[in-house]
């Protein structure tokens, strides 16, 4: 399964890839579609994540202690025909599933997702894509957005990588990001890597965050 | 001589789609692509192999064609010196990107297909570039001016309608790029150049976004190694664009 050995890292490395970006002043954090259609392995789009979504706790927990902003995203179509979702649907029938109204479309109850967390509804990708997310991130004053969730290939990547090309600081959570398919997982966090984000375990991410005091900068 | 044979509506349900959308994709040839066999009794009832099928679905999902739409542009990444010349920090592994996107641009020009040329450049003023270098400092000789950043001389030649010097990893971040499209009401978009796993990938899944079909050569896009360039077609195929031959690609934009 594991996909890319020494050499690729090595070469990716001696190109002068895959350096740090660091922290910035203040970090949200992004929980990525971890809603039952994605986290119930009997859903159509769905894959076991119980591990994802136990990291993702520890982590709400810290946000939560400091006071610092959390934004959990959902895919939700609310039109019969599924035409908010674009051509998407031509190309992945499961979004059928992912319907407004549905328990697919709600939070995993698993989670710890209190009143005055945000609540982004997307149809597409990117956490950005036709969302209000960027007015809420610069209103808080985040420069750094900390991404879990799922799928690791899809949502997790698209996002990470638009947070870089809107001059946001993007850290992936290795252990509390997922995908259906494990070599696509391992894939995207090379890629992700060595050329739009820091890769970070979750003992990690709450270590920097609780260490840097950013709440202090909380306004 | 197969064990764990399925039906037709056994798998199709594995797969998440419907069992007519299979017998479709079969017509067209796409089965085999996916390397799935279809085998068929002597009823003439179709049969799949279960572990192909838990393959697929696990390693790459499912997904149908999009097919090409009415009105068609071709852009163009990175075909510059920094990504082609091999003594470039930056560059991809060669292949046939430059004859197959000669060949693309020549059908262009035949059929008034608009072409955009996108190229990333580095500006020390710019708070995006400046970050993304921050990620990998070769960035930095994507200076404007320097030769790094000339399109390769294979293609210099050529007229390009928008050519699209940018900070950003995808082509669609960039107004005039965005208005050109909707002022020629193109509906489907072919990406060649580099890097698939880059900006063809972020590309792609900008342009699903924002409405386009999005078409992808195979023999048009290139990588730094063969792991990345495999693995991003299979993601992008089963989730955001239609993973074409070249020659399939030719034909679809003739009239």
């Amino acid at each position: 399964m594991i996909q890319h050995n020494g050499d690729d890292e090595t070469f990716f490395r001696k190109r002068g890839f895959g350096k740090l970006l660091g922290f910035g002043q203040k970090p949200g954090l992004i929980v990525v579609d971890l809603i039952n259609g994605f986290t119930n392995p009997s859903m159509p789009m769905g894959s076991e994540l119980t591990g994802q979504i136990e990291r993702t706790n520890k982590l709400l927990n810290t946000m939560h202690e400091m006071n610092l902003p959390i934004f959990f995203t959902t895919i939700s179509y609310d039109d019969d025909s599924l035409a908010d979702s674009g051509i998407w649907f031509q190309k992945m029938e499961g979004l059928k599933t992912l319907k407004t109204g549905t328990e697919a479309v709600d939070v995993d109850p698993r989670l710890d997702y209190r009143p005055g967390d945000g609540l982004i509804v997307k149809k597409y990708a990117s956490a950005f894509f036709g969302t209000d997310l960027i007015a809420r991130l610069n209103a808080n004053n985040i420069d750094t957005v900390i991404i879990v969730g799922c799928t690791t290939c899809g949502c997790i990547r698209a996002t990470a990588v638009d947070a870089l090309q809107l001059g946001y600081r993007p850290i992936v959570v290795e252990d509390a990001v997922g995908d259906r398919s494990q070599a696509s997982h391992e894939q995207s966090l090379f890629d992700l890597r060595q050329k739009y984000a820091d890769v970070l375990t979750t003992s990690e991410v709450i270590e920097t965050i609780t260490k840097t005091k950013a709440a202090s900068t909380k306004i | 001589m197969y064990e764990n044979l399925l039906n037709i509506s056994e798998a199709s349900k594995l797969l998440g789609v419907s069992p007519s959308t299979l017998r479709r994709l079969e017509k067209s040839g796409y089965i085999e692509e996916y390397g799935l066999k279809v085998i068929y009794t002597p009823g003439g009832q179709r049969r799949y192999i279960l572990d192909e099928i838990q393959q697929l679905y696990s390693n790459q999902g499912f997904s149908g064609q999009i097919g090409f739409g009415k009105k068609i542009a071709l852009l163009i990444r990175d075909l510059t010196i920094a990504f082609t010349d091999p003594h470039s920090q930056l560059s991809i592994k060669i292949e046939d990107q430059i004859s197959s996107a000669k060949q693309l641009i020549e059908e262009a020009v035949i059929q008034k297909i608009p072409i955009v040329f996108s190229k990333t450049i580095y500006e020390p003023d710019n708070k995006v570039s400046r970050l993304w270098s921050e990620k990998f400092p070769s960035l930095q000789i994507l200076d404007h001016q320097s030769t790094w950043s000339q399109i390769h001389p294979d293609l210099s030649g050529y007229s390009f309608d928008i050519i699209n010097p940018t900070v950003y990893i995808t082509d669609l971040y960039n107004n005039q790029v965005n208005d050109y499209l909707q002022s020629k009401q193109i509906d489907t978009i072919i990406l060649a150049g580099a890097t698939t796993s880059g900006s063809i990938r972020a590309t792609a899944v900008d342009a699903l976004q924002r409405g386009y079909r999005v078409i992808i050569p195979k023999e048009a896009v290139g990588d730094r190694n063969q792991t990345l360039q495999n693995s991003t077609l299979l993601d992008l195929n089963a989730r955001y664009a239609d993973v074409i031959s070249l020659d399939k690609t030719l034909k679809g934009m003739k009239k």
